[in-house]
């Protein structure tokens, strides 16, 4: 029994390993609308969190965004100052290729409605990574911090928002929804007395 | 499911939290360092052409060097496999076991991703980034969930409550 659980499991992994260079061959070339959505969706999160008012401009898989920033107002005088940073958004957002390779790779994971919401969410999730290392990148240009007038908590937030945005939302996010959907795969079901 | 996701993200945030602050460093970096001198070894034991210096790894005949940053070292995939052995229920003894050969599974697997990258980046600097940015961390991030798949596997499922014999009287209040 143990014995065809292992093989399952490695069939569905030799399945999603055979079709993930497919599925990232379609990414590829899918390029600019999954850059443009993400890029869009994480415009508001960069003006929030930076204070500042932000225009988003795609150049083919990268994005731009310029933030103009006012200091706190002093009598007579608010300084004003615009920022550019450039994120390169396909590190981000190839994790649906991933999970495109492992939700036809299991049986379990085979619905098509749900394959499609859950790429829907893998279009805008990415969002979250291109909003935060743009965030970061502020934060490293020097001469900003009175303009964005960060505290420790929001630098420290900032940073580990990149890190998860970064190294572990890419590939994590379709991992865990797959997870989702092929959860009749690795929910343990209760033995037969 | 709900508990075992809640658990998950908060033990996993709680990691990555951790390893930014100073004593997570204080395990990082050593850490990569081993890393990178474990695959200038294995380079060596094939055509003595690496060598290490902290977290760089080098070649000697082209100059060529490739440093090992986060997400490199292998550390992000053992804090996800963590967070998903920590978070699921089974017996103490069973998550050291998975924790351990899949620890070792990563790092090997990580191993020839290094390798593999500083070979190709001396070939050609395109399908260098191709396998850095896109193709290996997928395939590590598989790595971690085969290895958590297969644990999951190997615990011995919940017996299920007894039913009622229909016979049986019941029980006085």
């Amino acid at each position: 029994m143990r014995d065809l659980a292992r093989r399952q499991v490695f069939l569905v992994a030799g399945r999603a390993l055979l079709m993930l260079p497919i599925f990232l061959a379609a990414w590829y070339f899918a390029g600019t609308p999954l850059t443009w959505v993400p890029g869009v969706a994480a415009t508001p999160i960069v003006r929030v969190i930076s204070g500042g008012s932000v225009a988003m401009q795609q150049q083919g898989r990268d994005i731009h965004y310029t933030v103009k920033l006012e200091a706190p107002y002093r009598p007579g005088v608010t300084p004003r100052v615009a920022a550019d940073v450039e994120v390169g958004a396909a590190k981000f957002t190839y994790g649906i290729a991933l999970f495109l390779a492992l939700a036809l790779a299991a049986r379990e994971s085979r619905d098509s409605v749900a394959i499609l919401i859950c790429s829907v969410l893998l279009v805008v999730l990415p969002a979250l990574g291109i909003a935060f290392d743009a965030l970061k990148q502020l934060g490293a240009t020097p001469g900003l911090q009175p303009f964005l007038g960060w505290g420790i908590g929001t630098r420290e937030g900032v940073a580990l928002g990149y890190q998860v945005g970064t190294l572990l939302l890419p590939t994590l996010g379709p991992v865990a929804l797959w997870l989702v959907l092929a959860r009749r795969l690795w929910l343990p079901e209760p033995a037969a007395q | 499911m709900r508990r075992f996701a809640i658990l998950f993200v908060v033990i996993l945030v709680g990691l990555f939290a951790f390893e930014l602050t100073p004593p997570g460093q204080a395990l990082v970096v050593p850490w990569t360092g081993l890393v990178a001198d474990a695959s200038a070894g294995l380079i060596r034991a094939f055509d003595g052409d690496a060598y290490s210096a902290g977290k760089s790894l080098f070649s000697r005949k082209t100059g060529f060097g490739v440093t090992i940053e986060a997400g490199c070292n292998g550390v992000e995939a053992m804090l996800v496999l963590l967070a998903g052995i920590l978070a699921f229920p089974a017996p103490w003894k069973l998550k050291v076991i998975g924790l351990a050969i899949g620890a070792v599974a990563i790092q090997a697997l990580n191993l020839v991703r290094i390798v593999s990258l500083f070979y190709l980046g001396q070939w050609d600097a395109q399908w260098f980034e191709w396998a850095h940015l896109y193709i290996w961390q997928s395939l590590i991030m598989l790595d971690a969930l085969i290895v958590w798949l297969l644990w999951i596997r190997a615990i011995p499922r919940p017996q299920e409550p007894p039913l009622p014999h229909p016979a049986q009287p019941a029980a006085a209040a």
